[in-house]
This record gives structure tokens, C-alpha cells and sequence, in this order.
């Protein structure tokens, strides 16, 4: 059997990237995916003919521009479609409008509020400063603060530095923005709850807290480093679906010589004399390597792949520490038509845009009080998008594809494990929602997709459905991610890496985790990086 | 011994107000203190709620007396002694059962030696990590960036005293004070009644539930204290609360301080240039001083006393952003005789007495408090000083002091038609754990946040002056322009527990408060 140089596990965007940068630096690559299609959660699926699903993520702005470039995606058919705003529908008729004008949007929030029309002036320029901030360290190894070697105090100094230059008072908003509530945070700036409500929906997705759970500004800043066409903030749709995006890495890495094989779930990592040296497949096929990269999560890797034998206590102890919770489910919906919504009025452009259903933060917190107590939220914050408007690809003429991100569903609830009766309940719910604000979009339903976080697991393997491979809070960030000690994508094992969201930065769809996996190997193997560095935009 | 002729005014005649003085005078300042209230001590002063029953105001348990403080002030010999120290403390659950908490032994029944083991790493690991907390209490916080030596010498000692821990200690710390209790004590214990009896320490007196990350900073706060060498003890003075703060004050009216009770303090006068000049008391009457130092809360300081028109509006804007919403209210009972608790030996009643049966428990209560209502389940810290000094009540009869969690400043319906209710399920939740204690019951005080802020003039009744947590901590507490006890206002100060390092009965903010005014006025 043909021996190679590294072996990827998952065909997860993050997985791709790593194995694109590993066979562009000459290496032997092979990825291995359990799934019959690549892509993990990045996929365009068609599961109604006609249809094409985003059906797990679905939008695109994380995505780090260096690399689209480096990689050059474009050429591999990836293709991003900037959409504008969000809308919020309330439960007095009225809507609030999130445009991407910043005119147009400041004269919006001072139909509600003058003061909060002036307080958004801050507020966006308070956010773009973290934005700036942080963008940098997306591309970069964290330092591990506990040791003393030359590289980690090398970059230590340099986050100082940066964090020096931002001047005292910023540097004081920087350590609020990263422990502060998204709620806390909000009342700071506005006063009118709709528009807190609003802006705080991106400070929950994913994430197993509530608006008022301290550690949640942060999250608002992770989806706000979205850039699509340079401007902070924007979002994006990759055309025909996000599945897109992993198709072009996949090509990127092909033309490398790169090697995936589909329905080739690996079973175990084969550890001898304490250096990881292949893969079994389930099927009872073994490869072997020098390197042995995990695009899984944290806990699927160590706790399924590993003998326990391999692994120290400690480590086995901190996976089993590790937070990843399930707090989010997913509708895919065929329709028929474009659904009506007549607070929006006649050809109102926010029909392309991010529309939810929740206009207040108790509301919000409530919603979260639901999972807490280990049932979906009976008025869950729906983040609901038509990507059909933007990218007719994706329907039959005339038709539509809707995408509703559900925050929050328990993984497991009170009642036991999801059954089919639970999850159609879900699906109403979310649906009865929508409805109150549409008339006419239940009758317009051809087929739905409801995903619950069991589902999400059972399906792309993230452990219990969480969508960022764990927690987004400060524990497990940074030089925590996963857990201290191992942030620099290294394992406990010589020749094993991680690459997956769990590692720095994050989940999203960015893939800077598996790019900066690909740096540290590279690393090791003593070959020349060439993975990009973040640019600056100052 | 003076070296110094300028004139200190200091505005509260609390603990903190007090230590403040106290080290003040001592470096020779002339110092005065003015309290509104017809006695010192603040929150920390004994209260006759019904006639011939008396309770401690507010703070009923020593816990994080500063062990420096204890010894530069002298307060031993000025009359502090303890009726109890170390307290053990004994947690109650629903069904009768009971859980002890002596130091880093934990017993009760179906409490294993594994657990035992566990309980004992636990301890060990907090301890320490505490004690990281108070190296960085003794000073005042370094600002960031201000490119200040001496800031940066104080960045540079808390990075070496964070380094120093070890590689582990270290690690853990940094992870640690992001997350939650639910979450850390899920990592040591499978047990919940085991967990619910620890997690209430980090909850009490903060608008936090268990799953609200910085309550594991609370909970290290309250383990930096010292008292007759056992870190984080319990200790009750002997005479109430009023020992503790008497001495305070004997201590300092040694060094020459004056110190005037029934004088609240209306504003802070400024001269034309914007320097302090003096205060103006309530009776019209001004005070002239080089000097103003404020014990009271930030907010009330600067809003009511200084005033936002002296105020440049950014700065007014972060005070006003103080999260200070009080949640914990004090219950004061006069019983005819003596309680019995379900599983709690007679000997043991004169212990700190916990109801916090699980976490879930904590944070379905906190849930309420959310939504600006209150639960009828209620976690409650609960003390009978009567057994320790029998002065506070008739022959024969008891008091119970209590500090009861979830309690919310603003609530929907208003606390004028609430309390009663509030009051009857507190008491109905006491009768399940101590049966019969409902017909004993002589005379009932419930003081919520609101009557906490009216009667001891706190903003929002919270009782560390600001909410505990990573953005008001260190050189954020109270905001990071006040956070070296300086204020923009030249020749003003803070000294109460609204600066670093918060309350608790530590007094350390007045000392470094007083530090910090000694370097930057002689």
C-alpha cells in the first residue's frame, strides 16, 4: 500500500484547506471522508428535486479573502454573491430595517430612536476597531503564555505591541468587548429594544448562552469580521450553494495532485512507539503516513479515533472538559413561490435580506431559558434568509429555497433523545413563526428539511451539532483553543495535528484553522511556509 | 507627627471610609469623616429591627478581613474580638439530608471517600488561585498602556505573579476566570447537592446565576480573606458587626480623626478651576478641604454629589453604565425559641446554614430575576448570632439573620405590593427546612435592594458597590478612569468598595486608597 506524507481525516472546508496548502508545498496528500460527498458542513445539496440545499451552514463571509486569493478559489469556481441588511419583524406590525447604507440605516434607527441613530455611529465605529484588531491574529499561532521559548515570547511581544497601539482607553474597551454580555454590552450604546434585539441575534448564533450571559459580545464580533468585496461586516452567498466552497478547495487541492476518498470513514489512528503512523477505515483498510491531520472535533477525535491508551489522563480529561454544545437546528425549505410579507410592503429590497422574528431581548433570553431547560424554544430566534433571491441557482425559475438557522435547540431534551414526533414539533414551531408574519407561506411549503442538532450529528459528525466545534467563549479561545497547552495545532502525539474549527480561530467557515494547521506542519517538516499572512486593511 | 497640614474630608462612614482614615491620619493628613447615618459602620453595624431584638445591618459574617489591615490598625487592640471563628458550614437539601463544609473536609451523608479526595484537590486548587487574586488586591491596578512606569512595573508583577504559579496553576487560571461555576465545578464533582452548596458562594450578592461566566471570579473573591490563618474562614465578632467597625474607628480617632455622625453630605464643591474645595452638608453648613475623599458608591459620588454638570459627558456616560443592580435582600427574625433544622444537630446551629440544594436550583431562581421577578424558591445563607451573643436578644429568645439570593432591585410589579409575598414564601421556604420555625416567629424584616439603598444609600442596594466581574474588575473596577482611586476631578478620591478590589468587608480598598493619595498629595 503507498505510503503518504500526511493523511487528512474529514472533508470539512477546514480539512481541504490544510490539505491544499500540504500538497501545494509538494507534499502527498490524501483526505479521507466518511460522507459519499465532500464538503462536511460547507455542502449544496439537492434532497427535493430541483432544490439545492445550503443545507448546513449557508452563508459565506468568514471566509478569509487571503486565502481565496492564494488558493485562488475564483478559478475553481467559487463564486461570492454580496447580500444586504436584515429585517426584523415585530410583534406591533412594524418592522425595523438593518440597510447596508450606513445612511440609510442611521435614518432607520432614528425613526425609532434619535439618540440611538447617534449612538450607532459609535457603536459601528467601536466594532470595526475590535475587527481590525483581531483580523490579523485569524492568520497567526497563538503563544502559548506558559512558555518560555523564543517563538511563543516572540509573538507575545507582538500582541502586546498591537495591543499597546490601540491606546489606553481601547485597549479597556477591548477586555469589556471579550467579557461583557452582547446585551450588557448593547444598552450601553441604545436605548430602543428592537435594535438591541436586533443586533444582538449575532451574538447567540451557535453558541449555547443567552444575550444576557456574559462572554456573548465576543460571538457578535466573530460574525462581524465578515468581509465580502472589503467591506466589514457584509455577508455573502457562495453561488450554487455553500457545497461551492468546498468544491473549490477540493480543486485547488486536485490540482496538487491531492488524493480524496469518499466513504472512507476512519476508525482509529494507529499510534506506535508514540508517534501517530496511519489510519484504520472502518471497513478494516489501513493507510499509512507521517502525518496524520484531524479535521474532526476535539471531542469526536480524541474520544473516537484514539485508543484511550495512547492518550494521557490529563489530556483525556481536558477533551472531556472541552465545551461543545448543541444550541442550534436548521429548516430547508422548498417553496413554491416568494412568500408574502406585508409589513415589508411592495418591493422592498429587505426581501433579500436576514430576516428574524424576535424583536425583543427578553424574548431572545427566553428563548434560551427554553434550552437551558432542554426543550427547543417555543420563540426561537430564526435567522431566515431566501438566497434564491440573490442566487437564482439554487430553485426552479419562479421558485424559492428558504434557510432558516434556528437558535435554540437542546441536543438531547428533557424528554430523551430527538424522535421524529419531536423534531416535526420543532419544524412547526419555526414555521408557525414565520407565519404569523407571512399569510401565505405555509401554503406555498413543497418540501422541508428539518434538522435538529441530533441530526447535524448523526450527519457531518460535529458533536452534538454544534456548529463552531465548540464553545466560542474565552476559555476556549485564543491560547485556550481547545485546551492550554495544545493551541498550536500540534497533538499530544508526535506526527498528530488538528485542523478543524476547534482549533484558533474558530468555526464559521473561514478557513483559517485549517491554514494555520498547514503553517505549523510545515513548520516541523522544515519546508518553506507558504501559507499567507493576514493582510492589513489599516 | 503631622508632616502634613492639609485638610481630608471624607465623605461615608463605612468600614472602608473608616480604614481610609484610619492609614491617612496615621501619615500625619488632618482628616474628618462625615456619615448621614445617626452611627458608623454602614452596612456593617448591628440594627434593632423590633424592639429588644437586634441583628447585624446587612453583612453578618466576617470572611475576607485583610490580615495586613488587621495588624497595621491595631484592631485587635481596639476591640475586635471574635465570638466564633471558623465556621463550618452545613448545607440543607429538600429531603432532610445535610452536607458539612469544614475547611477542605466535606461530610454528609452518602458523601464517599472519592468525593472526600476530590473535594480536598478542589479546595487546594481554589485556594491557591485566590491567592493570586489577593497579591493583586495589595495595590492599586496598574493602567494598560498608559506608558507610566510605574504601571508598567505593576503589569510586569502581575505577570510574574501569574507565571510564578507554575505551568498548570497558570493555565487553569486563565481558563478558569472566563468560565463559569456550573461549568468548573462540573470538572471536580459528579454529586449536585455537592455543587449546589459550593456554587452559592459565587452567586450571593451578584446578579449572576451559576451558568453566568465571571461567577467563578466571585467565587475566588470571596476566598482571599483570612481570619486566625484559615484562608477563607467564617468568622462572627464578638457584639456584632460593631466590633469590627468600632475598632475601626477607635483606631482612627487614635490617629486624630474626627468623625461626625448625623451629617449626610449633599455635594462636593469645586472652585473655579475645577478643584475640589470642600462639601456642602444637607444643613447648609460647608465644610472647607484640599482634600475629598468619597466611601459612598461611584454613582452616587459622581451623579448626585459631584454632579454630570462638573462632569465631561463621556466619563457621565460610563458612570451611569455601572452594572450595580442589587439581587440579595436581608431577612431579620425574632424567634421565641430556638429553631430546629431538618438533619442539623443542636450543637451545630450557631454555623453558617446554606439552602442551595443543587445549581439548577440557583439558576431557575436567577431566571426570574431576569425578567424583574422573583422566585418562590429562594437561596438563603442563614445565621443565628443570638447563640454567639446572647445581648441580642431576650433571655430564651433567638434572631435569625439571613442573606437571601435572587431578590431583584426593579421589580415589574414594585416591591411595595410584592414584599409581603416575597416575605411569606421566604418564610414558607424556611418552614420546610426547619419545620415549626413559622410559629416561633415574633417579629419579620425583610430588607430588599430598595430599602438597602434607602436606608444605607447605596445605588441599586448592591452590596459590593458594583457588580463583580471581568469588565469591573482589576484596573476596570469601577471604570478605568477611577480604577487607581483617582478621579478626574483633581484633589477627589475614591475609597469605597466600588473601587478595586470590591467588597466584602476587606477594607482593603480604603487602605489602597489611602496609599494611593499619600504618593500622589505629599
Amino acid at each position: 500500500m503507498s505510503k503518504y506524507d500526511a493523511i487528512v481525516i474529514g472533508a470539512g472546508h477546514n480539512g481541504l484547506t490544510n490539505a491544499a496548502y500540504l500538497a501545494k508545498s509538494g507534499l502527498k496528500v490524501l483526505v479521507l471522508e466518511k460522507n459519499d460527498y465532500i464538503g462536511g458542513a460547507a455542502v449544496s445539496r439537492v434532497l427535493h428535486e430541483g432544490w439545492t440545499y445550503s443545507n448546513c451552514s449557508y452563508v459565506c463571509s468568514l471566509l478569509r479573502p487571503e486565502i481565496f486569493r492564494d488558493l485562488n478559489l475564483q478559478k475553481y469556481g467559487l463564486q461570492v454573491l454580496a447580500y444586504g441588511g436584515s429585517v426584523t419583524f415585530m410583534k406591533n406590525g412594524n418592522i425595523f430595517g438593518g440597510y447596508s447604507d450606513p445612511d440609510m440605516h442611521r435614518r432607520e434607527i432614528g425613526r425609532f430612536s434619535k439618540r440611538d441613530a447617534d449612538a450607532y455611529v459609535r457603536f459601528s465605529r467601536d466594532v470595526s476597531r475590535q475587527c481590525r484588531f483581531i483580523k490579523p491574529m485569524l492568520l497567526r499561532t497563538p503563544p502559548d503564555p506558559t512558555s518560555f521559548k523564543p517563538k511563543d515570547l516572540g509573538e507575545l511581544i507582538y500582541l502586546f505591541k498591537r495591543l499597546y497601539n490601540l491606546g489606553e482607553q481601547t485597549i479597556y474597551d477591548t477586555i469589556r468587548f471579550y467579557t461583557m454580555s452582547v446585551a450588557e454590552y448593547l444598552e450601553e450604546y441604545f436605548e430602543t429594544d428592537v435594535i438591541k434585539a436586533a443586533l444582538s441575534g449575532s451574538g447567540i448564533i451557535g453558541t449555547g448562552l443567552g444575550p444576557y450571559s456574559p462572554g456573548t459580545a465576543y460571538v457578535l464580533l466573530h460574525h462581524y469580521m465578515g468581509e465580502v468585496d472589503g467591506s466589514i461586516g457584509s455577508w455573502g452567498y457562495a453561488r450554487g450553494g455553500m457545497g461551492a466552497i468546498s468544491n473549490a478547495l477540493a480543486g485547488a487541492f486536485q490540482a496538487h495532485d491531492g488524493e480524496i476518498k469518499k466513504e472512507s470513514e476512519v476508525s482509529q489512528i494507529i499510534v506506535k512507539n508514540g508517534r501517530a503512523k496511519g489510519v484504520v477505515l472502518a471497513n478494516g483498510d489501513e493507510y499509512y503516513a507521517k502525518n496524520i491531520v484531524s479535521n474532526l472535533d476535539v471531542k469526536r477525535t480524541y474520544q473516537k479515533l484514539f485508543d484511550p491508551k495512547d492518550l494521557s489522563k490529563k489530556i483525556l480529561k481536558q477533551v472531556d472538559n472541552f465545551k461543545i454544545r448543541g444550541s442550534s437546528g436548521k429548516l430547508n425549505i422548498a417553496l413554491d413561490g416568494l412568500p408574502e410579507f406585508p409589513a415589508l410592503g411592495e418591493k422592498n429590497p429587505l426581501i433579500y435580506s436576514d430576516m428574524h422574528f424576535i424583536d425583543s431581548l427578553e424574548r431572545i433570553e427566553r428563548a434560551f431559558d427554553d434550552w437551558k431547560n432542554g426543550r427547543w424554544s417555543r420563540d426561537p430566534y430564526a435567522d431566515t434568509l431566501i438566497p434564491t433571491m440573490t442566487d437564482p441557482t439554487m430553485a426552479p425559475p419562479g421558485k424559492h429555497y428558504m434557510s432558516v438557522f434556528v437558535q435554540y435547540a437542546p441536543p438531547k431534551l428533557s424528554t430523551g433523545e430527538w424522535t421524529d414526533k419531536d423534531r416535526d414539533a420543532f419544524g412547526q414551531t419555526v414555521i408557525d413563526q414565520i407565519a404569523e408574519y407571512s399569510p401565505n407561506f405555509k401554503d406555498l411549503i413543497v418540501h422541508a428539511e428539518i434538522r435538529s442538532p441530533q441530526d447535524i450529528e448523526n450527519e457531518i459528525g460535529l458533536t452534538q451539532g454544534n456548529i463552531f466545534q465548540g464553545e466560542l467563549t474565552m476559555d476556549q479561545m485564543f491560547f485556550n483553543r481547545p485546551f492550554p497547552g495544545y493551541s498550536q495545532f500540534r497533538g499530544p502525539i508526535k506526527g498528530f495535528y488538528m485542523c478543524g474549527s476547534s482549533t484558533h480561530p474558530g468555526g464559521g467557515v473561514m478557513a483559517a484553522p485549517g491554514a494555520n494547521a498547514a503553517r505549523e506542519m510545515l513548520f516541523d517538516l522544515k519546508r518553506k511556509n507558504i501559507v499567507p499572512e493576514a493582510e492589513n486593511d489599516d | 507627627m503631622t508632616k502634613n497640614n492639609k485638610k481630608i474630608v471624607i465623605i461615608g462612614g463605612g468600614h472602608n471610609a473608616l480604614t481610609c482614615s484610619a492609614y491617612l491620619a496615621k501619615t500625619g493628613f488632618a482628616v474628618e469623616v462625615y456619615e448621614a447615618r445617626s452611627k458608623i459602620g454602614g452596612m456593617a453595624s448591628v440594627r434593632e429591627f423590633a424592639e429588644g431584638y437586634k441583628a447585624p445591618g446587612t453583612a453578618h459574617l466576617l470572611h475576607t478581613l485583610d490580615a495586613n489591615i488587621l495588624k497595621y490598625l491595631n484592631l485587635k487592640k481596639h476591640g475586635l474580638e471574635f465570638a466564633a471563628t471558623g465556621l463550618k458550614t452545613i448545607s440543607l437539601n429538600p429531603n432532610g439530608d445535610t452536607l458539612t463544609i469544614d475547611g477542605d473536609h466535606i461530610t454528609g451523608e452518602g458523601i464517599n471517600l472519592r468525593e472526600q479526595q476530590e473535594f480536598k484537590v478542589f479546595k487546594k486548587k481554589v485556594n491557591k488561585l485566590a491567592r493570586f487574586f489577593r497579591s493583586s488586591y495589595q495595590h492599586s491596578p496598574p493602567r494598560i498602556g498608559s506608558g507610566n512606569k510605574k504601571d508598567i512595573l505593576g503589569l510586569m508583577t502581575l505577570g510574574w505573579n501569574l507565571r510564578s504559579m507554575g505551568k498548570e496553576d497558570m493555565s487553569d487560571m486563565l481558563k478558569f476566570i472566563a468560565i463559569n461555576i456550573y461549568d468548573l465545578l462540573h470538572e471536580f464533582f459528579d454529586d449536585e447537592f455537592i455543587k449546589g452548596s459550593l456554587a452559592i458562594d459565587a452567586v450571593l450578592g451578584n446578579h449572576l446565576g451559576p451558568r453566568s461566566n465571571n461567577t467563578v471570579i466571585t467565587y475566588l473573591h470571596q476566598l482571599t480573606g483570612e481570619i486566625e490563618g484559615v484562608q477563607g474562614g467564617y468568622a462572627i465578632p464578638k457584639g456584632g458587626m460593631d466590633s469590627y467597625t468600632n475598632a475601626l474607628k477607635n483606631s482612627a480617632e487614635k490617629q486624630g480623626v474626627k468623625i461626625m455622625v448625623d451629617s449626610s453630605v449633599q455635594a462636593i464643591r469645586l472652585d473655579t478651576s475645577g478643584k475640589v474645595c470642600g462639601i456642602t452638608l444637607e444643613n447648609g453648613d460647608e465644610v472647607n478641604a484640599d482634600i475629598v475623599v468619597s466611601g459612598i458608591d461611584p454613582k452616587s459620588t459622581f451623579m448626585c454629589l459631584v454632579g454630570p454638570r462638573n462632569l465631561e459627558a463621556g466619563f457621565v456616560h460610563k458612570i451611569q453604565n455601572i452594572r450595580m443592580r442589587g439581587n440579595a435582600s436581608k431577612l431579620h427574625l425574632a424567634l421565641s425559641a430556638i429553631p430546629k433544622f431538618n438533619g442539623v444537630d443542636a450543637n451545630d446551629l450557631g454555623e453558617r446554614i446554606i439552602i442551595s440544594p443543587t445549581m439548577q436550583y440557583l439558576e431557575q431562581a436567577f431566571d426570574f430575576t431576569k425578567y424583574q421577578a422573583c422566585s418562590d424558591q429562594l437561596a438563603m445563607e442563614i445565621t443565628i448570632p443570638s447563640i454567639h451573643d446572647t445581648t441580642l436578644a431576650p433571655e430564651g429568645h433567638h434572631v435569625i439573620s439571613a442573606i437571601v439570593n435572587y431578590t431583584p432591585y426593579a421589580l415589574k410589579e414594585g416591591w411595595d405590593k410584592a414584599k409581603p409575598l416575597v416575605l411569606e414564601n421566604i418564610i414558607n421556604t424556611l418552614n420546610q427546612y426547619a419545620p415549626g420555625i413559622k410559629e416561633q416567629i415574633l417579629h419579620a424584616e425583610l430588607l430588599t435592594p430598595k430599602d438597602i439603598e434607602s436606608e444605607y444609600g447605596i445605588t441599586g442596594g448592591h452590596w459590593h458597590h458594583g457588580e463583580l466581574a471581568f469588565d469591573q474588575f482589576l484596573m476596570l473596577r469601577p471604570i478605568p478612569d477611577l480604577a487607581q482611586y483617582s478621579t478626574p476631578i483633581e484633589s477627589l478620591y475614591i475609597c469605597g468598595a466600588g473601587a478595586h478590589p470590591g467588597g466584602g468587608l476587606m477594607g482593603i480598598a480604603g487602605r489602597n486608597a489611602a496609599v494611593e493619595l499619600m504618593m500622589k498629595e505629599s
